[in-house]
Protein backbone atom coordinates (compact mmCIF):
# COMPACT_ATOMS: atom_id res chain seq x y z
CA UNK A 1 0.00 0.00 0.00
CA UNK A 2 1.47 3.04 -0.97
CA UNK A 3 1.57 6.52 0.76
CA UNK A 4 -0.82 7.57 -0.82
CA UNK A 5 -3.73 4.95 -0.38
CA UNK A 6 -5.71 5.23 2.28
CA UNK A 7 -7.54 2.02 1.92
CA UNK A 8 -6.67 -0.90 0.30
CA UNK A 9 -8.11 -4.20 -0.31
CA UNK A 10 -7.12 -7.30 -1.95
CA UNK A 11 -9.03 -10.35 -2.56
CA UNK A 12 -11.60 -8.94 0.05
CA UNK A 13 -14.47 -11.90 1.30
CA UNK A 14 -17.28 -11.94 3.70
CA UNK A 15 -19.31 -15.33 3.23
CA UNK A 16 -22.81 -15.00 5.39
CA UNK A 17 -23.63 -19.03 5.41
CA UNK A 18 -23.59 -19.55 1.68
CA UNK A 19 -24.92 -16.38 0.88
CA UNK A 20 -21.29 -14.43 -0.93
CA UNK A 21 -21.88 -10.90 0.15
CA UNK A 22 -18.75 -9.70 -1.18
CA UNK A 23 -16.29 -11.56 -3.35
CA UNK A 24 -12.73 -10.90 -4.27
CA UNK A 25 -12.80 -7.01 -3.49
CA UNK A 26 -9.75 -5.26 -4.81
CA UNK A 27 -10.13 -1.32 -3.39
CA UNK A 28 -7.86 1.36 -3.43
CA UNK A 29 -9.31 4.92 -2.28
CA UNK A 30 -6.24 7.56 -2.49
CA UNK A 31 -5.54 10.05 -0.38
CA UNK A 32 -7.60 13.37 -0.54
CA UNK A 33 -10.37 11.68 -2.06
CA UNK A 34 -14.10 12.10 -2.20
CA UNK A 35 -14.36 8.36 -2.84
CA UNK A 36 -17.80 7.29 -4.19
CA UNK A 37 -19.15 3.83 -3.54
CA UNK A 38 -21.37 2.92 -5.42
CA UNK A 39 -23.63 -0.27 -6.28
CA UNK A 40 -27.32 -1.73 -6.00
CA UNK A 41 -28.92 -2.66 -2.62
CA UNK A 42 -27.39 -5.51 -1.49
CA UNK A 43 -24.30 -5.68 -3.55
CA UNK A 44 -22.16 -5.84 -0.65
CA UNK A 45 -21.56 -1.72 0.58
CA UNK A 46 -22.25 -2.10 3.69
CA UNK A 47 -20.89 -5.16 4.35
CA UNK A 48 -17.97 -3.92 2.91
CA UNK A 49 -17.85 -0.51 5.28
CA UNK A 50 -18.89 -2.95 8.32
CA UNK A 51 -15.14 -4.64 7.88
CA UNK A 52 -13.38 -1.40 7.48
CA UNK A 53 -14.73 -0.38 10.84
CA UNK A 54 -14.01 -3.84 12.82
CA UNK A 55 -18.02 -4.51 12.70
CA UNK A 56 -17.38 -7.62 11.02
CA UNK A 57 -14.94 -9.65 10.11
CA UNK A 58 -13.68 -10.83 6.79
CA UNK A 59 -13.82 -14.56 5.63
CA UNK A 60 -10.65 -14.19 3.16
CA UNK A 61 -8.36 -11.90 1.83
CA UNK A 62 -6.64 -8.66 2.51
CA UNK A 63 -7.89 -4.94 4.03
CA UNK A 64 -6.08 -2.24 5.50
CA UNK A 65 -7.16 0.98 6.91
CA UNK A 66 -4.23 4.45 7.04
CA UNK A 67 -1.68 1.22 6.09
CA UNK A 68 -3.25 -0.78 9.27
CA UNK A 69 -4.26 -3.89 8.41
CA UNK A 70 -7.97 -3.69 9.85
CA UNK A 71 -7.37 -6.83 12.11
CA UNK A 72 -5.14 -4.19 14.16
CA UNK A 73 -7.86 -0.91 13.21
CA UNK A 74 -7.81 -0.34 16.89
CA UNK A 75 -4.28 1.34 16.00
CA UNK A 76 -5.83 3.80 14.12
CA UNK A 77 -9.05 4.20 15.01
CA UNK A 78 -8.85 7.50 16.42
CA UNK A 79 -8.08 8.83 12.82
CA UNK A 80 -10.99 7.61 11.39
CA UNK A 81 -14.65 8.80 11.56
CA UNK A 82 -17.38 6.54 11.15
CA UNK A 83 -21.52 6.43 10.24
CA UNK A 84 -21.96 3.08 9.70
CA UNK A 85 -25.86 2.31 8.82
CA UNK A 86 -28.63 4.29 9.94
CA UNK A 87 -27.20 6.68 13.23
CA UNK A 88 -28.08 5.17 16.42
CA UNK A 89 -27.71 6.90 19.65
CA UNK A 90 -28.96 6.84 23.09
CA UNK A 91 -32.68 8.54 23.02
CA UNK A 92 -32.56 9.98 26.50
CA UNK A 93 -29.59 11.84 26.10
CA UNK A 94 -29.31 15.29 24.14
CA UNK A 95 -27.05 15.45 21.06
CA UNK A 96 -24.66 16.97 22.59
CA UNK A 97 -24.35 13.97 25.56
CA UNK A 98 -23.97 11.57 23.11
CA UNK A 99 -21.16 13.29 21.30
CA UNK A 100 -19.81 13.53 24.39
CA UNK A 101 -19.94 9.97 24.96
CA UNK A 102 -18.57 8.31 21.78
CA UNK A 103 -16.12 11.28 21.22
CA UNK A 104 -14.78 9.74 25.16
CA UNK A 105 -14.13 6.10 23.37
CA UNK A 106 -12.19 7.77 20.77
CA UNK A 107 -9.61 9.11 23.38
CA UNK A 108 -12.04 12.26 24.02
CA UNK A 109 -12.91 15.49 22.29
CA UNK A 110 -12.69 19.11 24.22
CA UNK A 111 -16.14 20.79 24.32
CA UNK A 112 -15.35 22.88 21.70
CA UNK A 113 -14.06 20.22 19.14
CA UNK A 114 -17.87 19.10 19.44
CA UNK A 115 -19.54 22.46 19.66
CA UNK A 116 -17.64 22.69 16.35
CA UNK A 117 -19.05 19.60 15.13
CA UNK A 118 -22.55 20.17 16.42
CA UNK A 119 -22.24 23.80 14.28
CA UNK A 120 -20.85 22.33 11.10
CA UNK A 121 -23.55 19.87 10.67
CA UNK A 122 -26.11 22.63 11.48
CA UNK A 123 -27.23 20.89 14.94
CA UNK A 124 -25.67 23.70 17.44
CA UNK A 125 -29.27 25.21 18.26
CA UNK A 126 -30.84 21.93 19.17
CA UNK A 127 -27.87 19.72 20.41
CA UNK A 128 -29.01 20.16 23.93
CA UNK A 129 -32.65 18.86 22.79
CA UNK A 130 -33.10 14.87 23.92
CA UNK A 131 -32.49 12.58 20.85
CA UNK A 132 -35.91 10.78 20.77
CA UNK A 133 -37.45 14.34 19.76
CA UNK A 134 -34.42 14.29 16.60
CA UNK A 135 -36.41 13.96 13.27
CA UNK A 136 -34.75 11.66 10.84
CA UNK A 137 -32.94 14.37 9.01
CA UNK A 138 -31.39 15.77 12.28
CA UNK A 139 -30.21 12.49 13.57
CA UNK A 140 -28.38 11.69 9.89
CA UNK A 141 -26.72 14.99 11.19
CA UNK A 142 -25.66 14.14 14.15
CA UNK A 143 -24.38 10.83 12.81
CA UNK A 144 -22.16 12.67 10.86
CA UNK A 145 -20.92 14.83 13.32
CA UNK A 146 -20.32 11.67 15.70
CA UNK A 147 -17.99 10.53 12.87
CA UNK A 148 -16.02 14.15 13.42
CA UNK A 149 -15.08 14.02 16.84
CA UNK A 150 -12.44 13.70 17.54
CA UNK A 151 -11.01 15.40 14.07
CA UNK A 152 -10.20 12.17 12.06
CA UNK A 153 -8.26 11.72 8.73
CA UNK A 154 -10.53 9.31 6.98
CA UNK A 155 -13.85 9.92 7.17
CA UNK A 156 -16.18 6.54 6.34
CA UNK A 157 -19.98 7.22 5.41
CA UNK A 158 -22.77 4.72 4.61
CA UNK A 159 -25.56 6.76 2.81
CA UNK A 160 -24.55 9.82 4.85
CA UNK A 161 -27.38 11.91 2.47
CA UNK A 162 -29.87 9.16 3.50
CA UNK A 163 -32.96 11.07 4.90
CA UNK A 164 -31.96 14.38 3.89
CA UNK A 165 -33.95 17.48 2.34
CA UNK A 166 -32.74 18.92 -0.36
CA UNK A 167 -31.06 22.02 1.94
CA UNK A 168 -29.44 19.16 3.89
CA UNK A 169 -28.18 17.68 0.54
CA UNK A 170 -26.60 20.79 -0.26
CA UNK A 171 -25.78 21.59 3.48
CA UNK A 172 -23.65 18.07 3.28
CA UNK A 173 -22.23 18.27 0.11
CA UNK A 174 -20.73 22.47 1.09
CA UNK A 175 -19.03 20.08 4.21
CA UNK A 176 -17.54 17.30 2.66
CA UNK A 177 -16.01 19.53 0.03
CA UNK A 178 -14.68 21.71 2.45
CA UNK A 179 -13.45 18.60 4.92
CA UNK A 180 -11.56 17.58 2.01
CA UNK A 181 -10.28 21.10 1.47
CA UNK A 182 -9.00 20.58 4.60
CA UNK A 183 -7.11 17.02 4.17
CA UNK A 184 -9.48 15.19 5.05
CA UNK A 185 -10.27 11.71 2.54
CA UNK A 186 -13.78 10.68 2.71
CA UNK A 187 -14.98 7.30 1.67
CA UNK A 188 -19.24 7.18 1.30
CA UNK A 189 -21.50 5.23 -0.10
CA UNK A 190 -24.82 6.33 -2.37
CA UNK A 191 -27.67 5.79 -4.15
CA UNK A 192 -27.68 9.50 -5.51
CA UNK A 193 -25.67 9.53 -8.29
CA UNK A 194 -25.93 12.71 -9.63
CA UNK A 195 -24.53 13.79 -6.14
CA UNK A 196 -22.50 11.68 -6.53
CA UNK A 197 -20.56 12.69 -9.92
CA UNK A 198 -20.94 16.51 -8.45
CA UNK A 199 -18.80 15.89 -4.89
CA UNK A 200 -16.60 12.97 -5.37
CA UNK A 201 -13.18 12.93 -7.46
CA UNK A 202 -13.24 9.12 -7.80
CA UNK A 203 -15.75 6.12 -7.80
CA UNK A 204 -15.76 2.42 -7.20
CA UNK A 205 -19.04 0.91 -8.25
CA UNK A 206 -19.62 -2.86 -7.09
CA UNK A 207 -22.28 -5.49 -7.92
CA UNK A 208 -22.98 -8.70 -6.79
CA UNK A 209 -20.16 -8.17 -4.04
CA UNK A 210 -17.31 -7.33 -6.76
CA UNK A 211 -15.61 -4.35 -8.19
CA UNK A 212 -17.26 -3.61 -11.43
CA UNK A 213 -15.29 -0.16 -12.25
CA UNK A 214 -13.05 2.20 -10.27
CA UNK A 215 -11.25 4.72 -11.01
CA UNK A 216 -11.54 9.31 -11.15
CA UNK A 217 -14.82 10.37 -11.64
CA UNK A 218 -13.34 12.31 -14.86
CA UNK A 219 -11.43 9.38 -16.53
CA UNK A 220 -14.55 6.98 -16.02
CA UNK A 221 -16.67 9.39 -17.97
CA UNK A 222 -14.12 10.71 -20.69
CA UNK A 223 -14.87 9.35 -23.96
CA UNK A 224 -16.72 10.03 -27.35
CA UNK A 225 -19.69 12.31 -26.71
CA UNK A 226 -22.98 11.04 -26.64
CA UNK A 227 -25.02 13.31 -28.35
CA UNK A 228 -24.19 16.89 -29.61
CA UNK A 229 -26.61 20.21 -29.75
CA UNK A 230 -26.41 21.95 -32.69
CA UNK A 231 -27.80 25.77 -33.43
CA UNK A 232 -27.34 26.49 -36.86
CA UNK A 233 -28.53 29.28 -39.67
CA UNK A 234 -29.89 26.80 -42.42
CA UNK A 235 -31.46 23.79 -40.36
CA UNK A 236 -32.43 22.05 -43.64
CA UNK A 237 -28.56 22.24 -45.15
CA UNK A 238 -27.64 20.68 -42.09
CA UNK A 239 -29.18 17.77 -42.16
CA UNK A 240 -28.43 16.81 -45.23
CA UNK A 241 -24.61 17.42 -44.56
CA UNK A 242 -25.08 15.23 -41.01
CA UNK A 243 -27.49 12.68 -42.52
CA UNK A 244 -24.90 11.93 -45.28
CA UNK A 245 -22.04 10.92 -42.25
CA UNK A 246 -22.31 7.08 -41.25
CA UNK A 247 -23.44 5.66 -37.53
CA UNK A 248 -25.17 9.53 -35.99
CA UNK A 249 -28.55 10.18 -36.51
CA UNK A 250 -29.50 13.88 -36.84
CA UNK A 251 -32.96 15.44 -36.41
CA UNK A 252 -34.09 19.30 -36.14
CA UNK A 253 -35.97 20.51 -32.96
CA UNK A 254 -36.84 24.16 -34.17
CA UNK A 255 -35.37 27.51 -34.05
CA UNK A 256 -32.21 26.11 -35.37
CA UNK A 257 -31.28 23.86 -33.17
CA UNK A 258 -30.19 19.87 -34.33
CA UNK A 259 -29.26 17.05 -32.04
CA UNK A 260 -26.78 14.51 -32.98
CA UNK A 261 -26.82 11.23 -31.49
CA UNK A 262 -24.67 8.09 -32.64
CA UNK A 263 -22.24 5.49 -30.58
CA UNK A 264 -19.10 7.65 -31.68
CA UNK A 265 -18.69 11.03 -32.71
CA UNK A 266 -16.50 13.66 -32.47
CA UNK A 267 -17.96 17.03 -32.31
CA UNK A 268 -14.99 18.84 -34.07
CA UNK A 269 -15.87 16.74 -37.09
CA UNK A 270 -19.75 17.79 -37.02
CA UNK A 271 -18.18 21.59 -37.27
CA UNK A 272 -15.81 21.12 -39.72
CA UNK A 273 -18.13 19.32 -42.04
CA UNK A 274 -21.07 22.04 -41.46
CA UNK A 275 -18.39 24.59 -42.18
CA UNK A 276 -17.34 23.18 -44.86
CA UNK A 277 -20.64 23.15 -46.69
CA UNK A 278 -21.44 26.75 -45.81
CA UNK A 279 -23.21 26.17 -42.71
CA UNK A 280 -23.01 28.55 -40.21
CA UNK A 281 -22.46 27.33 -36.50
CA UNK A 282 -23.83 29.71 -33.48
CA UNK A 283 -23.34 26.66 -30.70
CA UNK A 284 -22.15 23.34 -30.37
CA UNK A 285 -22.47 21.62 -27.45
CA UNK A 286 -21.30 18.07 -26.53
CA UNK A 287 -23.26 15.94 -24.22
CA UNK A 288 -20.71 13.56 -22.03
CA UNK A 289 -21.84 10.39 -20.30
CA UNK A 290 -23.11 10.92 -16.87
CA UNK A 291 -22.55 8.84 -14.03
CA UNK A 292 -26.13 7.73 -14.50
CA UNK A 293 -25.71 6.16 -17.67
CA UNK A 294 -22.25 5.02 -16.79
CA UNK A 295 -23.40 2.93 -13.53
CA UNK A 296 -26.68 1.48 -15.70
CA UNK A 297 -24.07 0.30 -18.58
CA UNK A 298 -22.36 -1.19 -15.55
CA UNK A 299 -25.31 -2.64 -14.10
CA UNK A 300 -27.04 -4.04 -17.62
CA UNK A 301 -23.22 -5.49 -18.35
CA UNK A 302 -23.26 -7.35 -15.08
CA UNK A 303 -26.81 -8.89 -15.32
CA UNK A 304 -26.43 -10.10 -18.67
CA UNK A 305 -23.24 -11.63 -17.63
CA UNK A 306 -24.68 -13.05 -15.18
CA UNK A 307 -27.51 -14.59 -17.07
CA UNK A 308 -25.50 -15.81 -19.62
CA UNK A 309 -23.41 -17.45 -16.61
CA UNK A 310 -26.81 -19.26 -15.43
CA UNK A 311 -27.28 -20.34 -19.15
CA UNK B 1 -7.70 4.57 30.47
CA UNK B 2 -9.92 3.15 27.88
CA UNK B 3 -11.83 1.13 30.57
CA UNK B 4 -12.12 4.09 32.67
CA UNK B 5 -13.90 5.85 29.83
CA UNK B 6 -16.12 2.85 28.97
CA UNK B 7 -17.03 2.39 32.44
CA UNK B 8 -17.83 6.08 32.89
CA UNK B 9 -20.16 5.85 29.30
CA UNK B 10 -21.74 2.67 30.29
CA UNK B 11 -22.51 3.79 33.57
CA UNK B 12 -23.68 7.32 32.75
CA UNK B 13 -26.17 5.66 29.98
CA UNK B 14 -27.51 3.85 33.02
CA UNK B 15 -28.11 6.40 35.67
CA UNK B 16 -29.65 8.65 33.13
CA UNK B 17 -32.21 6.25 32.54
CA UNK B 18 -35.68 6.69 33.75
CA UNK B 19 -36.29 2.94 33.92
CA UNK B 20 -33.00 2.73 36.57
CA UNK B 21 -34.83 4.66 39.23
CA UNK B 22 -38.23 3.07 38.46
CA UNK B 23 -36.75 -0.13 39.55
CA UNK B 24 -35.50 1.86 42.79
CA UNK B 25 -38.77 3.27 43.16
CA UNK B 26 -40.64 -0.38 42.55
CA UNK B 27 -37.68 -1.97 45.40
CA UNK B 28 -38.83 1.14 47.81
CA UNK B 29 -42.50 0.50 47.44
CA UNK B 30 -42.04 -3.20 48.23
CA UNK B 31 -40.60 -2.16 51.77
CA UNK B 32 -43.52 -0.16 52.17
CA UNK B 33 -45.84 -2.65 51.39
CA UNK B 34 -44.20 -5.07 53.81
CA UNK B 35 -44.23 -2.13 56.58
CA UNK B 36 -47.84 -1.49 56.22
CA UNK B 37 -48.50 -5.23 56.44
CA UNK B 38 -46.26 -6.11 59.42
CA UNK B 39 -47.43 -2.75 61.03
CA UNK B 40 -51.28 -3.83 60.89
CA UNK B 41 -50.24 -7.36 61.46
CA UNK B 42 -47.85 -6.77 64.13
CA UNK B 43 -49.73 -8.42 67.33
CA UNK B 44 -50.13 -11.52 65.11
CA UNK B 45 -46.45 -11.49 64.34
CA UNK B 46 -45.62 -11.05 67.86
CA UNK B 47 -48.02 -13.89 68.70
CA UNK B 48 -45.91 -15.78 66.72
CA UNK B 49 -43.31 -15.81 68.94
CA UNK B 50 -44.84 -17.97 71.54
CA UNK B 51 -42.78 -21.28 71.41
CA UNK B 52 -45.47 -23.36 73.11
CA UNK B 53 -47.49 -22.32 76.60
CA UNK B 54 -44.34 -22.02 78.50
CA UNK B 55 -41.94 -19.77 77.08
CA UNK B 56 -42.78 -16.25 75.71
CA UNK B 57 -40.76 -13.59 74.16
CA UNK B 58 -41.26 -10.44 75.75
CA UNK B 59 -40.99 -7.05 73.76
CA UNK B 60 -41.18 -6.21 70.00
CA UNK B 61 -40.19 -8.58 67.60
CA UNK B 62 -41.14 -6.29 64.38
CA UNK B 63 -38.37 -3.77 64.39
CA UNK B 64 -35.69 -1.91 61.78
CA UNK B 65 -33.82 -4.79 61.74
CA UNK B 66 -36.72 -7.51 60.82
CA UNK B 67 -38.09 -5.26 58.79
CA UNK B 68 -34.47 -5.08 56.56
CA UNK B 69 -34.57 -9.04 56.85
CA UNK B 70 -37.67 -9.43 55.74
CA UNK B 71 -37.63 -7.54 52.84
CA UNK B 72 -34.27 -9.20 52.20
CA UNK B 73 -35.99 -12.51 52.39
CA UNK B 74 -39.29 -11.72 50.09
CA UNK B 75 -36.89 -9.42 47.54
CA UNK B 76 -34.49 -11.68 46.89
CA UNK B 77 -36.63 -14.41 45.25
CA UNK B 78 -38.13 -12.76 42.49
CA UNK B 79 -37.89 -9.33 42.28
CA UNK B 80 -34.08 -8.80 42.66
CA UNK B 81 -32.85 -11.43 40.32
CA UNK B 82 -35.64 -10.39 37.41
CA UNK B 83 -34.76 -6.31 37.87
CA UNK B 84 -31.13 -7.72 37.04
CA UNK B 85 -31.94 -9.79 34.57
CA UNK B 86 -33.77 -6.81 32.96
CA UNK B 87 -30.93 -4.57 33.04
CA UNK B 88 -27.95 -6.92 31.95
CA UNK B 89 -30.58 -8.48 29.38
CA UNK B 90 -30.62 -5.12 27.75
CA UNK B 91 -27.03 -3.81 28.22
CA UNK B 92 -25.58 -5.60 25.06
CA UNK B 93 -28.96 -7.19 23.26
CA UNK B 94 -30.86 -3.90 24.07
CA UNK B 95 -28.41 -2.19 22.07
CA UNK B 96 -28.04 -4.87 19.26
CA UNK B 97 -31.36 -4.25 18.90
CA UNK B 98 -31.46 -0.54 18.83
CA UNK B 99 -28.15 -0.24 16.56
CA UNK B 100 -25.94 1.76 19.01
CA UNK B 101 -23.88 -1.35 19.83
CA UNK B 102 -22.97 -0.42 15.85
CA UNK B 103 -22.53 3.43 17.05
CA UNK B 104 -20.31 1.60 19.61
CA UNK B 105 -18.24 -0.60 18.24
CA UNK B 106 -17.05 1.25 15.29
CA UNK B 107 -15.68 3.37 17.59
CA UNK B 108 -11.79 2.36 18.23
CA UNK B 109 -12.18 0.62 21.56
CA UNK B 110 -11.51 -3.32 22.36
CA UNK B 111 -14.79 -5.12 22.27
CA UNK B 112 -13.42 -6.97 25.29
CA UNK B 113 -13.07 -3.50 27.14
CA UNK B 114 -16.55 -2.84 26.15
CA UNK B 115 -17.80 -5.82 27.57
CA UNK B 116 -16.06 -5.66 30.92
CA UNK B 117 -17.27 -2.12 31.39
CA UNK B 118 -20.78 -3.12 30.74
CA UNK B 119 -20.51 -6.02 33.40
CA UNK B 120 -18.56 -3.56 35.96
CA UNK B 121 -21.89 -1.11 35.37
CA UNK B 122 -23.84 -4.31 35.82
CA UNK B 123 -22.38 -5.25 38.64
CA UNK B 124 -22.91 -1.24 40.20
CA UNK B 125 -26.47 -2.02 39.58
CA UNK B 126 -26.89 -5.12 41.16
CA UNK B 127 -25.25 -3.87 44.10
CA UNK B 128 -26.98 -0.40 43.92
CA UNK B 129 -30.46 -2.05 44.35
CA UNK B 130 -29.53 -4.71 46.92
CA UNK B 131 -27.76 -1.78 48.96
CA UNK B 132 -30.67 0.47 48.66
CA UNK B 133 -33.23 -2.35 49.92
CA UNK B 134 -31.18 -2.66 52.57
CA UNK B 135 -31.07 1.00 53.72
CA UNK B 136 -34.63 1.53 52.79
CA UNK B 137 -35.99 -1.75 54.64
CA UNK B 138 -33.12 -0.15 57.97
CA UNK B 139 -34.80 3.39 57.36
CA UNK B 140 -39.03 2.71 56.83
CA UNK B 141 -38.48 0.20 59.85
CA UNK B 142 -36.90 2.88 62.12
CA UNK B 143 -39.61 5.18 61.29
CA UNK B 144 -42.46 3.11 61.86
CA UNK B 145 -41.28 0.62 64.54
CA UNK B 146 -38.30 1.64 66.03
CA UNK B 147 -35.19 0.45 67.02
CA UNK B 148 -34.59 -3.24 68.68
CA UNK B 149 -33.49 -6.44 68.37
CA UNK B 150 -32.83 -8.74 65.02
CA UNK B 151 -35.50 -11.85 65.64
CA UNK B 152 -35.32 -14.39 63.11
CA UNK B 153 -36.99 -18.18 62.65
CA UNK B 154 -34.62 -20.11 60.88
CA UNK B 155 -34.32 -23.44 62.06
CA UNK B 156 -35.22 -22.13 65.37
CA UNK B 157 -35.62 -19.12 66.79
CA UNK B 158 -32.82 -16.73 67.02
CA UNK B 159 -32.67 -13.61 68.95
CA UNK B 160 -29.75 -11.17 68.27
CA UNK B 161 -29.41 -7.69 70.07
CA UNK B 162 -29.12 -4.46 67.91
CA UNK B 163 -25.80 -3.97 67.10
CA UNK B 164 -25.02 -8.27 66.25
CA UNK B 165 -28.28 -7.84 64.39
CA UNK B 166 -26.84 -4.94 62.52
CA UNK B 167 -23.79 -6.46 61.77
CA UNK B 168 -25.16 -9.68 60.35
CA UNK B 169 -26.83 -8.31 58.30
CA UNK B 170 -24.57 -5.71 57.00
CA UNK B 171 -22.65 -9.22 55.73
CA UNK B 172 -26.04 -11.00 54.61
CA UNK B 173 -26.48 -7.67 52.51
CA UNK B 174 -22.95 -8.10 51.39
CA UNK B 175 -23.49 -11.35 50.21
CA UNK B 176 -26.80 -11.11 48.64
CA UNK B 177 -24.91 -8.33 46.40
CA UNK B 178 -22.61 -11.00 45.35
CA UNK B 179 -25.09 -13.23 44.70
CA UNK B 180 -26.93 -10.49 42.43
CA UNK B 181 -23.68 -9.86 40.87
CA UNK B 182 -23.72 -13.82 40.02
CA UNK B 183 -26.74 -13.68 38.05
CA UNK B 184 -25.78 -9.96 36.36
CA UNK B 185 -23.04 -12.65 34.72
CA UNK B 186 -25.33 -14.99 33.83
CA UNK B 187 -28.14 -11.87 32.47
CA UNK B 188 -24.81 -10.55 30.61
CA UNK B 189 -23.70 -13.75 28.99
CA UNK B 190 -26.80 -14.54 27.60
CA UNK B 191 -27.55 -11.04 26.24
CA UNK B 192 -23.98 -11.77 24.24
CA UNK B 193 -25.72 -14.74 23.05
CA UNK B 194 -29.49 -13.66 21.93
CA UNK B 195 -30.56 -10.48 20.01
CA UNK B 196 -33.60 -9.93 21.57
CA UNK B 197 -33.41 -7.95 25.18
CA UNK B 198 -36.80 -9.39 26.57
CA UNK B 199 -35.64 -13.49 25.29
CA UNK B 200 -31.99 -12.74 27.15
CA UNK B 201 -33.95 -11.13 30.56
CA UNK B 202 -36.39 -14.35 30.25
CA UNK B 203 -33.67 -16.72 29.84
CA UNK B 204 -32.12 -15.10 33.24
CA UNK B 205 -35.15 -15.79 34.82
CA UNK B 206 -36.15 -19.01 33.20
CA UNK B 207 -32.43 -20.48 34.00
CA UNK B 208 -33.12 -19.24 37.78
CA UNK B 209 -36.11 -21.21 37.24
CA UNK B 210 -35.27 -24.62 36.32
CA UNK B 211 -31.74 -24.86 38.51
CA UNK B 212 -34.68 -24.00 41.55
CA UNK B 213 -36.70 -26.52 39.93
CA UNK B 214 -34.56 -29.42 39.85
CA UNK B 215 -32.89 -28.28 42.99
CA UNK B 216 -36.09 -29.79 45.27
CA UNK B 217 -36.47 -33.02 42.63
CA UNK B 218 -34.82 -35.75 44.39
CA UNK B 219 -33.12 -37.33 41.50
CA UNK B 220 -31.01 -34.53 41.26
CA UNK B 221 -29.52 -34.93 45.12
CA UNK B 222 -26.27 -35.50 43.96
CA UNK B 223 -26.07 -32.41 41.84
CA UNK B 224 -27.61 -30.14 44.35
CA UNK B 225 -24.51 -28.81 46.03
CA UNK B 226 -23.19 -27.82 42.84
CA UNK B 227 -26.38 -26.01 41.42
CA UNK B 228 -26.23 -22.24 40.79
CA UNK B 229 -29.78 -21.29 42.63
CA UNK B 230 -28.37 -23.51 45.35
CA UNK B 231 -25.17 -21.47 46.22
CA UNK B 232 -27.59 -18.11 46.07
CA UNK B 233 -29.14 -17.56 49.25
CA UNK B 234 -25.49 -18.13 50.99
CA UNK B 235 -26.98 -14.88 52.62
CA UNK B 236 -28.96 -16.62 54.71
CA UNK B 237 -25.93 -18.37 56.16
CA UNK B 238 -25.11 -15.34 58.06
CA UNK B 239 -28.61 -14.98 59.89
CA UNK B 240 -28.58 -18.14 62.11
CA UNK B 241 -27.26 -18.42 65.83
CA UNK B 242 -23.35 -18.66 64.65
CA UNK B 243 -22.21 -17.98 60.85
CA UNK B 244 -21.73 -21.09 58.93
CA UNK B 245 -18.40 -19.73 57.62
CA UNK B 246 -17.23 -22.95 56.01
CA UNK B 247 -20.90 -22.95 54.05
CA UNK B 248 -20.74 -19.52 52.46
CA UNK B 249 -17.30 -20.01 51.57
CA UNK B 250 -18.42 -23.05 49.55
CA UNK B 251 -20.98 -21.21 48.09
CA UNK B 252 -18.86 -18.20 47.15
CA UNK B 253 -16.75 -19.93 45.39
CA UNK B 254 -19.08 -22.00 43.48
CA UNK B 255 -20.45 -18.89 42.51
CA UNK B 256 -17.18 -17.48 41.75
CA UNK B 257 -16.49 -20.48 38.90
CA UNK B 258 -19.94 -20.25 37.59
CA UNK B 259 -18.87 -16.34 37.42
CA UNK B 260 -15.89 -16.69 35.53
CA UNK B 261 -16.66 -19.19 32.95
CA UNK B 262 -19.43 -17.06 31.78
CA UNK B 263 -17.48 -13.81 31.98
CA UNK B 264 -14.75 -16.07 29.73
CA UNK B 265 -17.86 -17.47 26.85
CA UNK B 266 -19.67 -14.09 26.98
CA UNK B 267 -15.84 -12.45 26.22
CA UNK B 268 -15.24 -15.30 23.85
CA UNK B 269 -18.52 -14.70 22.13
CA UNK B 270 -18.89 -10.77 22.39
CA UNK B 271 -14.74 -10.47 20.91
CA UNK B 272 -15.59 -12.47 17.47
CA UNK B 273 -19.42 -12.06 16.59
CA UNK B 274 -20.50 -9.87 13.30
CA UNK B 275 -22.31 -7.07 14.17
CA UNK B 276 -24.93 -7.22 11.57
CA UNK B 277 -27.68 -5.08 12.89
Amino acid sequence: MSAETVIETKGLRKRFGRIRAVDGLDLSVPRGAIFGFLGPNGAGKSTTIRMFTGLLRPSRGEASVLGVPIRHRLRVGHRVGALVDEPAFYPHLSGRQNLRLLASLSGGASLEDIAEALRLVGLEEDADRKVHTFSHGMRQRLGIAQALVPRPELLILDEPASGLDPEGLTDVRALLLRLREEGLTVFLSSHLLAEVEQLCTDVAVISHGKLAAQGPVGSLLEGPARSTRLRVDDTEKALGVLRSMASITARASGNGIVEVTGAEHDPAELNARLVHAGVRVHELAPTRRSLESLYIEIMRADDEADSGAAH
Amino acid sequence: MRLTAALRTELSKLFRQRSTYASFAVIAALVALLAWGSYYHRDHLNVQLKMGSDFIVAGKSVTALFLAHAAMDVAMVVLMPLLVAFVLGGMVAGERQSGTLRTLLSRPVPRSVVLISKLLTGWTYAVAITLFLGVVGLGIGYLVFGWGDLVIFRGGLTILEPRTGLLRLAEAYGLAAAAMCAIAVLGMMLSVIFDNPLTAAGLTVAALLVSGTVEFMPYFERIKPYLFTTNLPMYKDCLRASVDTASISDSALLLLAYAVAMIFVALLLFSRRDVTC
